[in-house]
């Protein structure tokens, strides 16, 4: 018998391998029947609309040189092209001036996203906040609590 | 060279290639259809197919956004992808309260021909085959590390075999097929013959191989190849009585970027995710060896100016690399027919993987079975192998 085990293991140990092969099986099933974070509470920022969703339930991660998590925003239908510019972040206040480049909300049609500066350690203090800007100026601030607790929060 | 020492080598051939053997077999096969997926696309999915029985010349782009915007009231463009002149064009489209979705266009015609809300063949394929289809955590995959980390396994296999394949030049010259001595004898010459025609796809596919696993650690730590664009002033973008304005329209973008680059032939158009963002317009410029993103221009869409020029000519020896590496990978640079012989090799290189595993499956199997008790062999009965090399 303990001359049986040296041998099937010799036969087997090359077969184990296969077992990678399970992976792409199992992600595809699991790409079919994605589940993504609830959305956040849909607020009025200005005149629009909007409902935060972030995209994962990972903790923020280094974009550029920047600590940011990744959030999806739902607006209204037809207010994108109502908006100059929307910045969004995570701190104890908004964005003081549309200028730099971090938090900045895009994409095509209704459903924008950004990489939204995110502290390593987020505080009581700390809110997501999103600053909309109307092409005649006028700029609309709105925050969201963050959720209490679990990887979000982070 | 010294037969004790080929010895060694030939242990580690295995050593390298038999732990990961099946591993390695999907990542050759699943590539191997990688490089026709667009023909096999073509084939099966008339919808797909650029028919042009009258022999127009391809439209504008813009008539081709124009009809999609016709087909799809409402749609939002975010992209248009140029295939080769027997596919459809992809336009991008987004549409309130639906997933994104790609508009396929005859290129000739103008007509939608469908519309897919759904993953495509092409790209299911290049996620199997670049990352196994496992999940990406922002810059890095497990998978593309997996998959890139094959590159070692090909390389390593190409170097070890040239050692232990002793003459081996005379596959070409005098090449050896034995099909009546047995099946362990035919799968030897196999492998043997496949392998030393295969030397130069090897050769290309390990060091481009090796260069996605250089890729996959620049993106892991947040090195990037290329610079974004700096993003339009803040002051540059209008400011209005409320009214949007209009920006600069897809036709004066492409005639900016081929002001830019003479010649260039959009392969890719990005529109503006947001009002400080570029059209984004990269394609061919002409050199066979370059990626179809290698000629690339960024317009401003208030103003029209050229806010970034990339050509091969100015690119650092990093950028180059990663401009040239998927065209020699993908055997893309002749068009079709070098694509058919990256298919033919190929499939090659998948049943080398197989052979490789059999040879060693029959040898020590078989062997051990036979070989009188007390009678030297090493751990696998390896050595035997070597047999037919010689």
């Amino acid at each position: 018998m303990s001359e049986c085990r040296p041998a099937r293991w010799r036969r087997a140990k090359y077969w184990l391998n296969a077992l990678v092969l399970i992976a792409p099986v199992w992600f595809f099933y699991a790409s079919l029947t994605p589940e993504f974070p609830p959305p956040w509470e849909t607020q009025t920022v200005g005149p629009f609309s909007v409902t935060p969703t972030p995209h994962n339930s990972a903790p923020p991660y280094d974009h550029h040189g920047v600590r940011v998590k990744d959030f999806g925003f739902r607006f209204c239908d037809g207010c994108v092209e109502r908006i100059r510019l929307a910045h969004a972040n995570v701190g104890p206040q908004a964005l003081p001036a549309l200028e730099g480049g971090d938090g900045v909300v895009h994409g095509h049609g209704a459903q924008q996203e950004a990489h939204v500066p995110y502290p390593a350690q987020a505080g009581e203090g700390d809110r997501l906040w999103l600053t909309v800007q109307e092409w005649n100026g006028a700029i609309h601030r709105r925050a969201w609590p963050l959720p209490p607790a679990g990887p979000v929060a982070r | 060279m010294a037969i004790r020492n080929r010895k060694l080598w030939f242990r580690v051939h295995g050593w390298l290639s038999l732990p990961v053997w099946l591993v390695f077999c999907l990542v050759c096969v699943t590539g191997t259809i990688a490089v026709i997926s667009h023909e096999l696309t073509w084939l099966t999915n008339p919808a797909a197919r650029a028919d042009n029985p009258d022999g127009l010349p391809a439209r504008p782009l813009p008539e081709l956004v124009a009809a999609v915007q016709q087909a799809v009231p409402g749609a939002q463009v975010s992209r248009i992808i140029v295939f080769e002149p027997y596919l459809v064009t992809a336009v991008g489209i987004a549409e309130p309260g639906k997933p994104p979705a790609l508009a396929y266009v005859n290129p000739y015609t103008a007509e939608v021909q469908a519309i897919n809300r759904g993953i495509t063949f092409i790209g299911f394929m290049r996620a199997l085959h670049g990352w196994l289809l496992f999940p990406w955590h922002q810059s890095w995959s497990l998978g593309y590390y997996l998959v890139a980390a094959m590159s070692v396994v090909t390389l390593g296999a190409m170097i070890t075999g040239i050692v232990i394949y002793k003459r081996f030049w005379r596959a070409f010259t005098r090449p050896q097929l034995r099909t009546g001595a047995g099946a362990r004898v035919l799968l030897g010459d196999l492998h043997r013959l496949a392998g030393a025609w295969s030397l130069w796809f090897l050769l290309v596919l390990g060091a481009t191989g090796l260069w996605y696993l250089v890729q996959a650690v620049l993106w892991h730590n947040d090195v990037h190849i290329w610079d974004d664009t700096p993003m339009v002033e803040a002051s540059a973008v209008p400011l209005t009585n409320g009214t949007p304005p209009a920006m600069i329209g897809l036709q004066q973008a492409l005639d900016e970027a081929q002001r830019a680059i003479p010649g260039l032939a959009p392969r890719w158009v990005s529109f503006p995710e947001h009002s400080r963002a570029h059209f984004d317009i990269a394609g061919d410029g002409g050199s066979f060896l370059y990626d179809q993103y290698s000629w690339r221009v960024q317009v401003e869409p208030w103003s029209g100016t050229v806010a970034e020029v990339r050509t091969p000519a100015a690119m650092t020896a990093l950028q180059t690399v990663a401009h040239i590496a998927d065209p020699l990978h993908y055997g893309t640079l002749g068009g079709i027919w070098t694509k058919a012989i990256w298919f033919v090799f190929g499939l090659l290189l998948s049943a080398m993987s197989i052979t490789g595993f059999l040879i060693w499956s029959k040898r020590t199997f078989t062997q051990t079975t036979r070989v009188a008790p007390g009678t030297r062999t090493d751990d696998d009965g390896r050595d035997a192998g070597l047999e037919g090399a010689r």
